[in-house]
């Protein structure tokens, strides 16, 4: 049941990166929403249905050589209480 | 062409005339030499390659380099290219590998790079200056299959002292990092080395591409760039011939933008906009020839422009020497993808459709078939498989095949009939046997209509097959007759003649198990010559296996030999003309195995261990009960040499073997293995007698009758012909020979009504150790006779000298009785010392005086010798000098001592008592 949740309700995360990246790159990053920071940096975020996504939107910033400064997980659906989450996490993978 | 596009993997890629010397990275390779790993980790762009490739030509040592691809995840393309990689050595190297590779069923990853490491040591120590060699594996971050990731972790731990490793990409390798640093075993080459320093890039700036800049102009440039070499080339091309170079710096430096896309804005503003459209439409492709641009472009030009490209610097990587093969720097052309998907997102398998056509029309119709299935062209994608299908299959590469159809939608290949039947034969050939009906049915079905001959008749032997494979012979052989029969009036050609050539000899097959061997023998021969002129070597061997096999059962040791022989070199011919990889090698196999059983049947020991050595060499790559025959048939050989220790090691590795086929495969039960096993393996080692009462248990529980009521006249009991005689091997081991009297008539009655000689001889000699076990001399004595009288024309030695002691002293008897004494006492001549010793026997004695009263004098016997060489008295006189009488005197000595009356008499006992 949590593991449903889960997969209906994937995890959002937010990363951030050094420099401003072209809106022309949304594609090839799984369709994160990409924002420019005022201080020069960039924000991805959005959905990321599982881990293997998230390790190929990694691996994008890597070979496009974009200094990786942090990824987070974002609380997005507080209907799911925080100790089912990790109970489906132990399964979701 | 094809070799061509292969060569562009083992490339070095050849460093530019124009590059920035950088002594630092140079001597840090250098002294990674001393460590047996070297890793360069860095994001692409940082110059990787090109400090390899620099350090490789100064450093002069021997190079082996393998630039991977994604399409390297699969651990045998991975191999494959990695021994085409390490032949720059030596070309000899892993051709066996190659041929394993190729199978369905190859043997385990470890003995292949075992075996490949092997071959690399012994060409290192070979090499006069003793050289150490380096291995690139180039882009590895691109593997992501645990299988290759496993190859590699196993390459490094058994790793040739001559052998450097270097693993380049942009992540690290999963090689256990902390435990080699703390080993000092590895060099690590990152991006803080890579990056170019302030110096350097001042030094490619303005010494390299002529700029005169500042050192705040150049301080500004690093800084934004963050020493990425990638991008200061691209802010390079960006200023070269612009004015307001300030300007540029400026703007640049004050960017927030991503580097990589401003810089490549900027140069690809200043292109001419047909050359923009080359270099995003160009970018589908992974590698690019002229040719290959101009059709996948519809232009006319690439050669020209490809030339521009690479004079402006435009990240074009040649791939060979000669300039016919070229990719992009990959960070260019993710660029250049991602601005074709953003412009032209249409139009791109319209270019992919123009790329497959081209390489269809080279004939490489593996990239055809990529390109195919990239623009969605199924339709096309499946016509091209349906047309390598059979080359596929003849090559024995059936897992690709079907590789490549699941990639295919059912639809679409159902409707070719050829592809479908391959496809059945590609399942069947992997042990798939529950898929191949439907798959057959499906092709029936999708045709909505009788499928026409000869391909019928194709689609019956492929039932037959299956039918052949589930031990239904009688359904077989009815299948076999209707294909040859639907096939009878086509055209011979190839197609039709494996079919042919396949079905026959699964006829013969299927005859030879219900019994009928002279109908075997007459379609084998016809097989042989059918898969010969078919070209089909492997199906050609396989006919010629089965007819010396027919001959070893009818005890026509030679005629097998001779065989076999023929075998021999039908496969090294094959090999000559088709180049020494893939099945060529493996193809001999069964004529090495069959070579070396026949040498020790003649206790040729040592030519017996070559030939099976090699064979097992050849089937720890492919077959796994081939590999279970030449382990158990060494293990005989080490027992017939005394040496128990040797035999029980490889026979306790038949047994593995034989219980994981078991394991793995249902519906075996009539095949031999344990039961054989288990008493060579009682033999090796007396605490093993315990298998022998296990293989009693289990014989008897599977409802053999050892009664009169077995009939081998009727296919279902001769069919268990085998399990019958290890139970009466079985129960004669295990004392209690009593019970096996009467079975043994049966199968004696048997093989002698069908001519099968070689297993009338193994039943007498089974039947006279059950005798002679009874106390029985008499019967055992006569039973002797019949098998010694069979056997001794044809020379066979082990069959006897493998049951030990008590058939030694039975043939001790033989002697002293007179049966056939000279073959008996040479069969004496061959058991070990102790056992002749144990049955108080010396042959010594025999050869020389026993038989004799009194002994032949050092005269007499040169005088005996020229008799037999048919010199007349005055010859013998003159030759001896002597005088005529006193030969006459030495040959009425001679023919008193040998109690003979003549001449050729004489030259006969002596021959039998082994005087001459």
């Amino acid at each position: 049941m949590a593991n449903e949740i889960e997969n209906s309700f994937p995890t959002v995360y937010e990363i951030k990166i050094k420099g401003h990246l072209n809106h022309r790159w949304d594609e090839w990053l799984y369709d994160l929403a990409i924002t420019h920071e005022s201080d020069g940096t960039t924000t991805l975020y959005g959905p990321i249905p599982d881990l293997t996504v998230l390790h190929s939107v990694l691996e994008r910033i890597r070979d496009m050589n974009l200094q990786l400064i942090s990824v987070n997980q974002v609380e997005a659906h507080p209907k799911v209480n925080s100790q089912t989450k990790t109970e489906g996490g132990e399964h979701s993978d | 062409m094809l070799e061509n596009l292969l060569a562009t993997k083992l490339h070095v890629p050849r460093s530019r005339r124009d590059l920035l010397p950088r002594p630092r990275l140079t001597e840090r390779l250098d002294n990674g030499l001393r460590r047996k790993l070297t890793i360069v980790s860095a994001p692409a762009g940082y110059g990787k390659t090109t400090a390899l490739t620099s350090w490789i030509d100064h450093s002069q040592l021997q190079i082996a380099w393998l630039s991977i691809d994604e399409a390297d995840n699969e651990l045998d393309r991975f191999l494959t290219y990695l021994i085409a990689a390490l032949q720059h050595l030596d070309d000899g190297i892993g051709l066996d590998v190659q041929a394993a590779l190729s199978e369905s069923r190859a043997a385990s990853i470890e003995t292949l790079l075992t075996r490949l490491i092997n071959e690399v040591e012994a060409v290192m120590s070979e090499q006069e200056h003793r050289n150490q060699f380096i291995l690139v594996l180039d882009d590895y971050h691109l593997i992501t299959t645990q299988s290759v990731h496993d190859a590699l972790n196993f390459l490094l731990d058994h790793l040739p002292s001559a052998v450097h490793l270097v693993v380049a990409g942009r992540s690290d390798p999963p090689v256990p990092i902390s435990r080699l640093r703390v080993q000092g075993e590895v060099t690590e080459v990152r991006t803080p080395e890579l990056r170019f320093t302030k110096n350097e890039a001042a030094a490619f700036l303005n010494d390299m591409m002529g700029f005169a800049l500042s050192t705040e102009e150049i301080a500004a440039l690093e800084t934004r760039t963050e020493g990425w070499i990638a991008s200061l080339q691209l802010a390079a091309l960006s200023m070269d011939g612009r004015g307001d170079m300030e300007a540029f710096i400026a703007d640049f430096s004050g960017s927030h933008r991503y580097v990589i896309d401003y810089l490549i804005d900027e140069v690809m503003s200043r292109q001419p906009a047909d050359l923009q459209a080359f270099l995003c439409q160009t970018s589908i492709l992974d590698r690019f020839s002229a040719p290959l641009c101009d059709a996948t472009l519809e232009i006319t030009t690439s050669r020209q422009i490809l030339g521009k490209l690479e004079g402006a610097n435009l990240f074009l990587i040649p791939l060979d020497d000669e300039r016919h093969w070229y990719r992009y720097h990959h960070l260019f052309a993710n660029f250049l993808g991602q601005r074709l998907l953003e412009a032209d997102p249409e139009h791109i398998p319209e270019l992919h459709r123009r790329a497959s056509q081209w390489y269809e029309a080279q004939g490489l119709v593996d990239e055809a078939i990529q390109h195919a299935l990239a623009a969605g062209d199924l339709k096309n994608a499946t016509r091209l498989v349906d047309q390598i299908a059979a080359d596929l299959v003849a090559r024995r590469e059936s897992n690709r095949l079907l590789k490549l159809i699941n990639q295919l939608p059912p639809y679409l290949w159902q409707e070719y009939s050829m592809l479908c039947i391959w496809h059945a034969w590609a399942l069947l050939f992997t042990g798939q046997l529950e898929y191949v009906e439907p798959v057959l049915q499906n092709a029936e079905a999708n045709q909505g209509k009788a499928l026409e001959t000869p391909i019928s008749g194709y689609v019956t032997t492929v039932r037959a097959y299956l039918a052949n494979q589930r031990g239904d012979f009688i359904k077989a052989i009815s299948l076999t007759e209707k294909a040859l029969e639907q096939m009878s009036d086509a055209a011979p050609d190839r197609i039709t003649l494996i079919f042919q050539g396949a079905a026959i000899i699964w006829l013969g097959v299927n005859h030879r198990h219900l019994g009928d061997l002279d109908q075997a023998r007459r379609l084998f021969m016809e097989a042989a010559s059918l898969n010969q002129k078919a070209g089909n070597i492997y199906a050609a061997l396989a006919s010629l296996e089965q007819l010396a096999d027919l001959a070893m059962i009818k005890g026509q040791l030679h005629q097998a030999n001779e065989i076999y022989g023929r075998g021999k070199e039908l496969a090294r011919k094959w090999s000559d003309e088709s180049g020494k990889s893939r099945g060529t090698l493996l193809a001999a196999s069964g004529v090495h195995q069959g070579l070396g059983t026949i040498l020790y049947q003649w206790n040729e020991l040592e030519g017996a261990e070559h030939h099976i050595r090699r064979a097992l060499k050849l089937h720890e790559l492919g077959e796994v009960w081939g590999r279970m025959h030449s382990y158990w048939m060494l293990g005989y050989l080490k027992q017939a040499e005394g040496d128990y220790k040797t035999s029980y090691d490889l026979l306790c590795r038949a047994w593995a073997i034989r219980e994981n086929i078991t394991a793995q495969q249902s519906n075996i039960s009539s095949e031999p293995g344990l039961e054989q096993l288990s008493i060579l393996l009682s033999r090796a080692d007396p605490d093993m007698a315990h298998l022998l009462t296990d293989a009693a248990q289990r014989l008897e529980t599977r409802g053999l009758k050892l009664d009169n009521a077995v009939d081998f006249s009727s296919p279902e009991d001769y069919a268990r012909e085998s399990e019958y005689s290890d139970l009466v091997r079985v129960l004669i081991a295990l004392d209690r020979a009593d019970e096996t009297l009467p079975l043994l008539e049966r199968l004696l009655e048997a093989a002698q009504s069908m001519g099968r000689h070689g297993d009338e001889i193994r039943y007498l000699i089974l039947r006279t150790l059950a005798f002679y076990a009874q106390g029985d001399n008499n019967s055992a004595m006569s039973s002797l006779n019949l098998a010694l009288h069979q056997a001794k024309p044809e020379g066979y030695v082990r069959i006897f000298v493998d049951e030990g002691e008590a058939m030694a002293a039975l043939l001790a008897k033989a002697v002293s009785q007179e049966i056939v004494p000279d073959y008996s006492a040479e069969l004496l001549a061959a058991f070990p010392d102790e056992v002749r010793h144990a049955i108080d026997f010396d042959p010594e004695l025999l050869f020389t005086s026993q038989p004799l009263v009194e002994p032949l004098s050092e005269r007499e016997l040169e005088v005996l010798r020229l008799m037999a060489d048919g010199l007349k008295y005055k010859e013998i006189a003159d030759k001896l000098v002597i005088s005529v009488n006193t030969v006459r005197h030495h040959t009425r000595n001679i023919y008193g001592k040998l109690d003979v009356n003549s001449r050729a008499q004489s030259v006969a006992r002596a021959r039998d008592l082994g005087l001459l």
